[in-house]
């Protein structure tokens, strides 16, 4: 080997020597062969499982979950990643249809009682658990027991107890370890009865039209209650500690990592079901997963802002807004100025919704033209949105600032109002936003206060917020969900509106058996929330931006419950 | 030897104590509760806290805590429904590590060569070429360098796969990124503690004795200049070891340091505690480990004496 020759110069300190060669490939030799040594023994904490990419081809689809999945028990569970998961791989009485009507599932039928209030369902014959065990309304009458259960704590109890009569004061009442007894005699109480295997009977407090459609929620779905307590702690940990009734089986299941979802020819209806394999996988991170879509690794993956701007207009583009509005909230308790009606209208039209939706979001939202999203059922064939028309008043700077300006006179300050915002890019953008439109267009000064989204939940909770904005994700397809919010005892009606009319239209929807009158009921509470007390601000219905692989057809996520319906998609070859 | 390493691990015994009351009390002063759900109500959110233990007296659910720690029992996670926080950390610390140590290792190969060639060839272009590249490697960030090698290695050129962790050549991108670090830490001072090293009497004496090039900088230069090496490479093996966050979410690989931050938002103090102490203790083990390395290069440094 060539001896590296000193160069000329010698401008090299006393004690400088020549490396040769032989010297570079000692030294480096040895650190790769610790480096290789180390790699040889790391061969086992690969995810070897989970076929890399090729979920692709043959007949499967590749979705990004977008976060990782918390619980797969449908009666404790609450987080969007696994409920979505939960409606592929189980199945409920009904199903939502791409139209968000409920169509028969685990049921074949049901009849309702003359005065709305019983609900008799009939099951399929022959429908059968992953394990061979057929599906029996014991199945329904256990989940949903467990579910209410106060030993159980889960979060969404609501959604059963609500509506179920018994529900409440089994939930509200002791747990078993304060007082078996009581617990167990209120849960005996509940109205769900099992006259045979087949056949589910259900009380309700009141007449609740939309009530089928909730069956499709994740809190309604049944489980084996031998399998459930042969599990114990086990219940739901990985792909082999659950029972699966749906058009899918988990065969793979990692909490931080994803699963795959293959087709069940079990399933009562398996000839519908289009897409063999699901793999779902989790990149939190946007640029990675467009990189991964546009390489071929994800074929479904949500989008926002620039991205948005960017794939507007291409195949691959899609994108729909959901049950959900986001709308201000003044504190009338807090803050004397919005107790006046002309400031608080001057609030709803002095700031640009279109704007809001177009710039800042730029995520598939629409300007909110009321409190009840579009597309939520109304009466008759129409939406409750057709039926209404728009409540808000168009964006209007100039007669924003006069309505403002006669408002602060009336009251006779003009103080500065902190509008309360959360810890996340999107909510300090909109936080901006509406800072500079109000000082603008109303010459409403404004301070921002920024809190971690739960401190910001406890401090709307205790009324202790001057202005702030909160988002509500409909429960079920009717505009109960919104309207009630502003029921005067409500808890979530954080901004303290009231009013008596509104309050015993509502409780009078509640309880109305005509449900044509009920819908007039409604649409007159949302006229004098939003256009006559302009006690809200609704400022957008939710939306959300995608990448969808075009060969995939009838992609349907619902707009309420859960949200990926695979079960309805079809794969073009 | 061994009497040191017995009262060291005491010590550590008592300081891991420490930092896990610490913690906990400080993830109790973090304003908001685990359950943050605009659909909560009041009478929910009780038995959530009861379920949770959390509406007992703090110190009580201290002692408990305590109490199951020192039986291994890390609790379950307030996020991850009734999932097992030694499981979880157990499952995803692995990863870390592998792509940590990587980083680390192909750090320190490519550093010590960069160091050691622009020593060797001080006020050259070697010289130069290693200082800038040590400085860009400090510069630029892992959420600049991350996307840039994945778009460059993964999506235009196709050599590695862009995320996951599903083979070894998912690692590669992931720990050149953090290597990039390294690299510039090791160079930088290997370059200066050899050049001061370089000129002392007792390597010009060993090169007139005869003794070859490489023999010469590897028993005696490069020992004297690993001390103070040693003294950067724990803290930053650690560093690299509990997972950089950046990277693991532009990877989408499943490590633990995304894991940890992401239950500091999410206020999952059973989740947060344990990868505390986790943490707490590699990072004691290192110095442990630290210290007896400084015997074994350094005779002077003779453990069981100098220092207390």
């Amino acid at each position: 080997m060539a001896r590296v020759a000193m160069s000329g110069g010698g401008r090299r300190p006393a004690g400088a020597f020549d490396l040769t060669r032989r010297d570079f490939l000692k030294l480096g030799g040895g650190g790769l062969v610790g480096a290789a040594l180390l790699s040889a023994s790391g061969c086992n904490i690969f995810g070897g499982g989970q076929q890399g990419g090729s979920g692709g081809g043959g007949n499967g689809v590749i979705v990004n979950l977008g976060d990782t999945i918390r619980d797969l028990d449908s009666t404790t569970t609450t987080d969007s990643v696994s409920t979505d998961i939960l409606l592929n791989v189980m199945s409920g009485l009904y199903r939502l249809d791409p139209d968000q009507q409920p169509v028969p599932d685990m049921a074949e039928s049901h009849e309702v009682s003359e005065d709305k209030l019983t609900y008799t369902f009939r099951l399929r014959e022959g429908i059968k658990w992953s394990n061979g065990e057929p599906v029996t309304s014991q199945d329904f009458k256990y989940a949903w027991l467990r579910a209410m259960d106060p030993d159980t704590a889960g979060q969404y109890a609501y959604i059963l107890t609500t509506f179920i009569k018994g529900g409440p004061e089994f939930n509200g009442g002791p747990t078993s370890e304060e007082d078996k007894e009581e617990h167990d005699r209120l849960r005996d109480n509940v109205a769900i009865e099992t006259p045979d295997d087949r056949t589910l009977r259900v009380t309700l407090q009141s007449p609740s039209p939309f009530w089928l459609g909730l069956t499709s929620f994740f809190t309604y779905l049944p489980q084996k209650q031998s399998f459930v307590e042969e599990q114990g702690e086990q219940y739901a940990q990985n792909a082999d500690a659950l029972l699966y009734n749906g058009p899918y089986i988990l065969t793979e299941f990692n909490p931080t990592e994803g699963v795959t979802m293959v087709k069940r020819d079990d399933y009562w209806d398996a000839g519908s079901v289009d897409i063999r394999r699901v793999e779902g996988k989790i990149v939190k991170e946007e640029d990675t997963a467009v990189n991964l879509y546009e390489s071929g690794g994800l074929d479904v993956t949500e989008i926002t802002g620039q991205y948005v701007q960017e794939y507007k207009g291409t195949p691959d583009f899609y994108s729909q807004t959901f049950f959900a509005t986001f709308y201000m909230v003044p504190n009338v308790n807090r803050v004397r100025i919005f107790r006046n009606p002309n400031v608080r209208k001057a609030i709803q039209m002095g700031f640009d919704r279109r704007a809001l939706v177009d710039q800042i979001l730029r995520n598939g939202s629409e300007p909110a033209t009321g409190l009840v999203p579009a597309g939520i059922d109304g009466p008759g064939d129409q939406t409750f949105r057709q039926a209404q028309g728009n409540v808000m008043p168009d964006f209007d700077p100039e007669r924003a600032r006069r309505l403002f300006q006669q408002g602060i006179e009336e009251v006779g300050e003009n103080p500065t109002v902190e509008l309360l915002a959360y810890d996340d890019s999107t909510a300090r953008d909109i936080a901006t936003f509406l800072q500079n439109q109000f000082q603008e267009n109303l010459g409403m000064k404004t301070r921002v206060k920024v809190q971690p989204f739960d401190r910001k939940l406890e401090l709307e909770a205790n009324g202790e917020f001057e202005l702030s904005w909160q988002g509500w994700i409909a429960d079920y397809n009717d505009p109960m969900t919104f309207l009630d919010l502003f029921l005067s005892d409500s808890s979530f009606n954080t901004g303290g509106y009231s009013n008596p009319r509104y309050d015993r239209l509502i409780n009078q929807a509640k309880e109305e058996t005509d449900f044509a009158r009920r819908m007039q009921q409604m649409l007159e509470a949302e006229r004098i929330l939003v256009a006559e007390d302009a006690g809200t601000a609704p400022m957008y219905f939710d939306g959300e931006a995608s990448l969808i692989r075009p060969t995939i057809k009838n992609y349907v996520e619902h707009k309420y419950g859960a949200g990926i319906d695979v079960k309805w998609w079809r794969l073009e070859e | 030897m061994l009497r040191y390493v017995a009262k060291r691990l005491v010590y550590m015994l008592i300081t891991l104590f420490v930092i896990v009351s610490v913690t906990f009390f400080i993830s109790k002063l973090l304003p908001g509760t685990p359950f943050a759900d605009d659909k909560l109500t009041p009478q929910i959110r009780e038995q959530l806290f009861e379920k949770y233990g959390l509406d007992e007296p703090l110190y009580v659910q201290y002692a408990k805590y305590v109490w199951n720690v020192a039986q291994g029992d890390l609790g379950n996670s307030f996020y991850y429904e009734s999932r097992p926080v030694t499981q979880m950390i157990l499952q995803r610390a692995p990863v870390s590590m592998f792509v940590g140590v990587q980083a680390v290792v192909f750090g320190l190969v490519v550093g010590l060569v960069l160091g050691v060639v622009a020593a060797l060839r001080h006020n050259t272009f070697w010289d130069t070429l290693a200082v800038v590249v040590a400085v860009i490697g400090i510069g630029v960030p892992n959420f600049v360098l991350g996307p840039l090698l994945q778009y460059w290695f993964g999506v235009k050129l196709g050599w590695f796969p862009i995320a996951f962790f599903e083979s070894y050549r998912h690692s590669v991108l992931p720990s050149l990124a953090l290597s990039v670090f390294v690299i510039s830490t090791v160079a930088r001072f290997v370059r200066s503690e050899m050049l001061e090293v370089m000129g002392q009497d007792y390597v010009v004496l060993a090169r007139a004795k005869g003794i070859s090039n490489a023999a010469v900088i590897v028993r005696h230069v490069l020992r004297n200049a690993l001390i103070p090496l040693i003294t950067v490479l724990a803290p930053l093996t650690i560093y690299l070891i509990t997972g950089s966050l950046v990277v693991e979410q532009i990877f989408a690989v499943p490590g633990i340091g995304e894991m940890f931050v992401q239950s500091v938002f999410v206020n999952d103090y059973a989740m947060i505690l344990g990868t505390t102490i986790f943490f707490s203790a590699l990072f004691i083990a290192a110095l442990l480990v630290q210290d007896i390395l400084y015997g074994v290069v350094d005779p002077r440094i003779r453990v069981s004496g100098a220092k207390e």
